[in-house]
């Protein structure tokens, strides 16, 4: 059976859903061009190219403050980082989430 | 460093995206998320979290860190250090389960979110959601994006120029809440609610605390003076001399 798929915000999602068996696997591989995927910086906006310029360095941080602490927890990986939707952090937490009880 | 922790006019609340952007310096306003959660932690007003952001926060955290390195035990411990970190100084909402029932079920919008603004309402008297969630910002009239409280000053404001209560218990029980309501929950669930385990420990500390050898709990005012004069042999024809600031009802 082929199916239809829709590109759309850097998820897939099926045109009408469909109902697997339950032994059915779960995971299903689609693959797409690499001369179509974008790089980070052509997804961003152009105004907000200059403001990401800075991205991967030590957040500034006074003594005592809380981004020193935060730093100080962090150790290696205190850094700027881009930034996140609403939407792309639930793609995340679902993904996390069948990551750890995907299988139980 | 200890946070102090006073009452203030206005109860931030922290969505989980401002918490993880603050954590993990993520985004064009990670600095606003920080500095309102440091005014926090200073003691310049008041911050919660709905306890169900907050296994949210620790996926997103440690999945992000996760990204980072090959090492999970590393970034979960990051995550919840993080975590525990935080709560050093947010408080945690109150979240007894029957907040779920009566919920509008909003189309678009998910338990989550609808269980944040149930619990700010719930158990705060002037709650402002601090989120870049969209729905939170063109839906609820206290829920404002970082940058703009900041700017506006909107967590150190007045919201209603509400007057000061002479005598304000709630407030006063927001400090302690979470260590209130802890308590209350191990009296339910042991239910010796007379001489249970608690009262010992009370005249215990409030001994220590008063440098005294003794201290008994009793039922009310008028019992604990009666006592010390019963203690003290006091009878019919003593004359009794006492500060005239003072409940009447016990002189």
């Amino acid at each position: 059976m082929k199916l239809e798929i829709i590109l759309e915000k850097g998820q897939a999602r099926l045109t009408s859903p469909v109902y697997l068996k339950a032994d059915a696997p779960h995971r299903f591989v689609i693959e797409v061009s690499d001369d179509y995927i974008a790089s980070s910086s052509d997804r961003m906006p152009a105004e907000f190219q200059n403001e990401f310029a800075h991205q991967h360095s030590l957040p500034e941080a006074k003594p005592g403050s809380l981004q020193a602490r935060f730093n100080e927890i962090l150790g290696k990986f205190a850094h700027t980082r881009y930034g996140a939707s609403i939407g792309d952090d639930h793609q995340t937490l679902l993904e996390a989430l069948e990551q750890r009880y995907g299988g139980r | 460093m200890v946070a102090v922790n006073k009452p203030s006019l206005v109860q931030l609340v922290f969505d989980t995206n401002i918490l993880v952007d603050a954590m993990l310096a993520r985004g064009r306003y990670f600095q606003y998320a920080v500095q309102l959660l440091e005014e926090v932690r200073d003691g310049r007003c008041e911050g919660w979290v709905a306890p169900h952001c907050l296994t949210t926060v620790y996926y997103l955290v440690e999945r992000s860190l996760a990204q980072e390195t090959d090492n999970r035990r590393e970034s979960d411990r990051l995550a919840r250090t993080l975590i525990e970190d935080i709560l050093s100084f947010l408080k945690p909402l109150p979240q007894i389960g029957n907040e779920l029932t009566g919920l509008d079920g909003e189309h678009g919008n998910d338990l989550e979110d609808q269980l944040i603004v149930a619990l700010s309402q719930e158990y705060l008297p002037n709650p402002l959601i601090v989120t870049r969630d969209k729905w939170f910002l063109t839906t609820r009239a206290f829920a404002a994006h970082p940058k703009d409280i900041i700017e506006q000053g909107l967590h150190l404001q007045n919201p209603e120029d509400q007057p000061t209560a002479f005598i304000d218990l709630s407030a006063q029980q927001r400090i302690i809440r979470p260590a209130l309501q802890k308590n209350i929950h191990r009296v339910l669930r042991h239910g010796k609610y007379i001489m249970g385990p608690e009262i010992p420990e009370l005249e215990s500390r409030l001994a220590d605390f008063a440098g005294v050898k003794h201290c008994i709990g009793c039922s009310n005012g008028t019992d604990a003076l009666l006592m010390s004069l019963m203690a003290y042999g006091v009878g019919p024809g003593d004359v009794i001399f006492t500060s005239p600031f003072n409940f009447h009802r016990h002189c």
